[in-house]
């Protein structure tokens, strides 16, 4: 077993003692399956996590978006894992009273009671690499102040490449995670301009805001880069909702916005909210949904979004020469799986997770609170037979997150949901990629 | 602050403005950019070295206004409070940052003690930390000129990578600010200090090494007399 080696790690100090302590518990294990001691996998998965967490939220926001960003899809890490670390997003720790007063002066000008008519020097939310804080306006207007860490930028660089040499002992020996980190980089450093979050707001706000949507206001007078201010959205998170004991109406509307959202974009296919989790989503009083945090907005090559989704429609027609097709363009195969054993053992698995993927356009409405789709979909991610080799174009990396996250949320919500609508956009935007091959082939 | 004070530290800064653009400027120079007479300059500042020091001074005085303005400073943690006290020297200093990088070495880092600015600064760390009930772990014996020369030594090695400091708006000075004061924290409520007092009392009498260290002790100060004269 070398791929964890025994002796200690020396690079990154934090990495270097997590890289022991996974070591030590695999070492264990692995032990233990040689005494013919039955190990617990998933216990030994989930203290291997525990320890990763822990070094990991030492790392504040770079490390919390790359295991976001792992622990979805790909199957790159067991569901432990993703467990465990969406749980890490409430222990960054806050930026302290003192250093947010100062940050705030260097950025506007002044201190928060001389720029603001009221400021709540307590975060009233973490943020990945930074905390929201309630403000006033002096016109009045109410606002969320997001304030980014000090030394964001350079922290991100270094956190990264301490990140991958962890990761890379977790997967499969020659297996190539840059590409993955390299678009994990590009995203992240993104998103350490909040001025560019506010064109982004900027734009989903023309876009979207309307009687069913609504998204903040930019007001790029109290924001730079570090610092990003705008309206504030009063409304419930899933959570404090749920807690109501919403009626099953109730859930369905919200549900349906959520599922109308992202299928408006999908037809758009200008760009994507990427960050599908229940933070970025507010149910508001007057019954909107209103959507949070523009710092990860995707637009995706059309290439790989147009046969990204034609996974649904082929997926759902069992189509198996499309999707052989589909999945050597999108490096889901590496190999003929009639041939290869190994490439059989993908198909099989990517054939009927892509199935159970495509299920809720089958009909014209969808119950996502079927536990039966949510037990398979839950035995997908617990029993991939591939947990630790990357696979798949790197843009899987965010359009299964954005997707995978909205059916969570909707499983959550217990919503029921419309589908028909949604099923003639992404036939329509098909049909438009056709059109556009055609004309550019002639 | 009082109307005095308040006239004090607009001169000064004044004079750091000038300054920065002609280190030579004269009482009529300044008097226009203060948009005061000459006279009145005269009579709160007989001589530059005085508005100089003032500057400092003045940076202390006005940290001192704006946190008794502040109704939550009463929440403030250890780590908060020496934070905000650094940060908002830093701040003001900012805003003279030419007039600070060529001075400070002289006006007061080269003053030791003296320095108004340096008693204000090392009275106000010392506050900070008796005020903490937690810091009951060290005794308040143990606080003596050392501590205020480690307290000065601190505070001129940040002004030293603050000037140094060329990240985009200081960032990098304000990370390390808020992990030299989260550290300072942790330290201080742990027991750290109250043992290494027991373990240096110990060592004091006990240590194979006393001997030398009294050998040492008479060579340093034979060194400094001689330094003196
Ligand atoms: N405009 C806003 N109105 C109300 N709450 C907000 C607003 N912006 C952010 N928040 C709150 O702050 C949290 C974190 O903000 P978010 O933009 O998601 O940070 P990041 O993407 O950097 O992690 C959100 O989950 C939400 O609760």
């Amino acid at each position: 077993m070398n791929d964890f080696p025994s002796t200690p790690y020396k690079r990154g100090k934090i990495f270097a003692k997590t890289g022991l302590k996974v070591g030590t518990n695999y070492a264990r294990h692995y032990l233990d399956s040689l005494r013919g001691k039955p190990a617990d996998r998933a216990s030994l998965h989930r203290n291997t996590a525990e320890d990763m967490m822990k070094e990991f939220t030492r790392l504040r926001g770079t490390a919390l978006k790359i295991a976001q960003a792992m622990s979805i899809d790909q199957g790159m890490l067991p569901e432990e894992f993703s467990r465990v670390m969406s749980r890490s997003q409430h222990q960054v720790p806050p930026i302290q009273r003192a250093l947010v007063r100062s940050v705030i002066r260097q950025e506007l000008g002044d201190y928060p009671e001389k720029i603001f008519a009221t400021f709540d020097t307590k975060a009233f939310a973490a943020a990945s690499i930074g905390q929201v804080h309630k403000a006033t306006l002096k016109d009045g207007r109410k606002v969320a102040v997001k304030i980014q860490y000090p030394g964001m930028r350079e922290t991100i660089s270094t956190d990264l490449g301490l990140a991958k040499a962890l990761f890379k002992r977790f997967v499969a020996k020659g297996s190539d995670i840059n590409p993955y980190f390299d678009e994990i980089r590009e995203t992240l450093l993104m998103e350490t301009d909040y001025r560019h979050e506010g064109e982004t707001l900027d734009r989903f706000h023309a876009r979207y805001e309307s009687d069913q949507f609504t998204t903040p206001v930019w007001i790029p007078e109290y924001s730079t880069e570090r610092v990003l201010t705008m309206s504030f959205l009063e409304g419930d998170h899933a959570d404090p909702f749920l807690e109501r004991n919403p009626t099953q109406e109730e859930r369905n509307h919200y549900g349906q916005l959520l599922w109308d959202f992202f299928h408006l974009q999908v037809e758009s296919h200008a760009e994507i909210h990427a960050d599908t989790h229940p933070g970025n989503f507010v149910l508001t009083d007057d019954g909107r949904l209103g959507i949070i945090d523009f710092g990860c907005v995707k637009t995706f090559p059309a290439d790989f979004f147009r046969d990204y989704l034609m996974l649904l429609p082929t997926h759902l027609k069992r189509d198996e020469e499309e999707i052989l097709k589909l999945y050597y363009r999108l490096g889901v195969l590496n190999g003929d799986p009639a041939k290869n054993k190994r490439e059989k053992e993908y198909y099989e698995f990517s054939m009927n997770y892509g199935f159970t993927f495509a299920m809720p356009y089958m009909n014209d409405t969808f119950d996502f609170a079927d536990p039966e789709f949510a037990a398979l979909l839950k035995g997908f991610t617990r029993n991939v037979p591939i947990s630790n080799e990357p696979r798949g174009n790197r843009h899987f990396l965010y359009s299964t997150r954005v997707h995978v996250g909205l059916y969570h949320l909707l499983m959550k919500l217990g919503a029921t949901v419309n589908i028909g609508e949604s099923r003639e956009r992404i036939e329509r935007v098909l049909h438009q990629y056709e059109e556009e091959a055609i004309k550019a082939k002639s | 602050m009082d109307k005095k004070t308040e006239n004090k530290i607009k001169i000064a800064n004044a004079a750091a403005a000038l300054y920065h653009k002609d280190s030579r400027f004269t009482y009529e120079d300044l008097a226009g950019e203060a948009g005061l007479t000459a006279k009145t300059i005269r009579s709160h500042f007989p001589n530059r070295k005085e508005i100089f020091e003032f500057y400092y001074e003045g940076a202390f005085l006005t940290y001192r206004d704006l946190t008794e303005k502040m109704e939550d400073m009463e929440s403030y943690s250890l780590a908060e409070r020496l934070s905000h006290l650094l940060l908002t020297l830093l701040d003001l200093f900012h805003e003279q940052q030419g007039f600070v990088e060529k001075t400070y070495v002289r006006v007061i880092e080269r003053q030791g003690s003296s320095t108004p600015f340096a008693k204000h600064l090392v009275r106000e760390v010392n506050q900070i930390l008796m005020d903490d009930v937690e810091m009951l772990h060290i005794p308040s014996f143990v606080y003596n000129k050392a501590t205020d020369t480690a307290i000065l030594y601190h505070f001129h090695g940040l002004m030293r990578f603050w000037v140094r400091d060329h990240s985009d708006a200081n960032q990098k000075t304000m990370e390390l600010i808020d992990k030299w004061t989260a550290l300072a924290e942790a330290v201080a409520y742990s027991k750290v200090g109250e043992k290494s007092f027991d373990f240096a009392k110990f060592m004091a009498t006990n240590s194979p090494f006393t001997e030398v260290v009294r050998k040492m002790r008479a060579g340093l100060k034979k060194q400094s007399m001689n330094r003196s004269c």
